[in-house]
């Protein structure tokens, strides 16, 4: 914004709010957002490996319970449904592994606190990034 | 001769390229500070804490980024949510502004008599004052920017620019002459 010469105050007041804009110096500020950024990048690469993990723990339930269920050098005609075979699975594990009981819990509320996590990360963020 | 802005955010983006958006943080960090630690009453580590938000935002949304804006304006907006969405979270502005102390003048002002002065008077100023004059005299953003960052009608920040910078003439009359 340009004053007219006549009035000092205003250019005196101009140039020092833009020195105090540009007066700070951001080589520390730069390195701890750069290890903010590297800390948020291991956590979006964990978030995403997430799900992979539990699909992968969840396949190995069903497969667990297939081969118990299953007769594979005989018929499938035995074969369950999926849900079926899930409910069988769950209480499967829970008597033939010592301490399934609470394996299942954490596994069941991991799976819940990343997903209430999830949803307060998108939200916050979605709250500060309306643009 | 320094690459621009555009340049830098085509090589974050298409090169991965980390430096390119340390350059873009270096070149804009200091006004975004210094809006924030206005708009925080001169509490640094609260400011910068904000302004390490905003910078983590732009880095994981630079893909959204359009040239419909300037890249500071669109800095200081993201900054400036930062700071609302914080408000928010405190529950009550007033809140803020008891943990900010009035005197305090942040490290920005130490360079001389006068911009202790200055700094003194902007805490005198209401916030929507303080935020426009800072972002128009100091980031030198144009009032049309501003009103975008702040989602105000232009006029409305023309009168907070008016309204502020006769106030700080007024409180620093001193050093007229």
């Amino acid at each position: 914004m340009k004053y007219p010469d006549h009035d000092p105050l205003d250019a005196l007041l101009d140039r020092s709010l833009q020195s105090a804009s540009r007066g700070l110096d951001g080589d520390q500020f730069r390195i701890q957002l750069t290890a903010r950024i590297e800390a948020q990048q291991r956590r979006m690469r964990l978030v995403r490996l997430l799900p992979a993990g539990m699909g992968l723990l969840a396949a190995l339930i069903v497969s667990l319970v297939a081969r118990e269920r299953f007769d594979f050098h005989g018929s499938f005609s035995s074969l369950a449904p999926l849900w079926e075979n899930s409910q069988l699975a769950l209480a499967w594990l829970t008597q033939a592994l010592p301490g399934t009981q609470n394996l299942l819990s954490l596994w069941i509320l991991l799976a819940g606190t990343a997903l209430i996590f999830s949803i307060w990360a998108t939200n916050r963020e979605a709250a500060i990034f309306r643009l | 001769m320094e690459p621009d802005d555009a340049e830098l955010i085509s090589r974050t983006l298409v090169q991965r390229d980390s430096r390119a958006f340390d350059q873009l943080v270096l070149r804009h960090q200091s006004p975004i500070r210094c809006l924030l630690r206005r708009l925080t009453g001169g509490n640094e580590a609260l400011a910068d804490d904000l302004a390490q938000e905003a910078f983590l935002i732009a880095w994981r949304k630079l893909d959204t980024f359009r040239n419909a804006a300037r890249f500071p304006t669109w800095l200081h907006q993201i900054a400036y949510r930062a700071f609302l969405a914080h408000a928010r979270s405190q529950r009550d502005h007033e809140s803020l502004d008891d943990t900010a102390n009035p005197g305090s003048v942040d490290s920005t002002a130490r360079g001389s008599d006068f911009q202790h002065d200055l700094e003194l008077a902007m805490l005198k100023l209401s916030e929507p004052e303080r935020v426009v004059v800072t972002l128009c005299l100091g980031s030198s953003l144009t009032r049309d920017e501003a009103a975008q960052v702040l989602q105000l009608p232009v006029g409305t920040v023309k009168t907070h620019l008016l309204r502020g910078r006769e106030k700080l003439r007024t409180l620093l009359a001193e050093w007229q002459s």
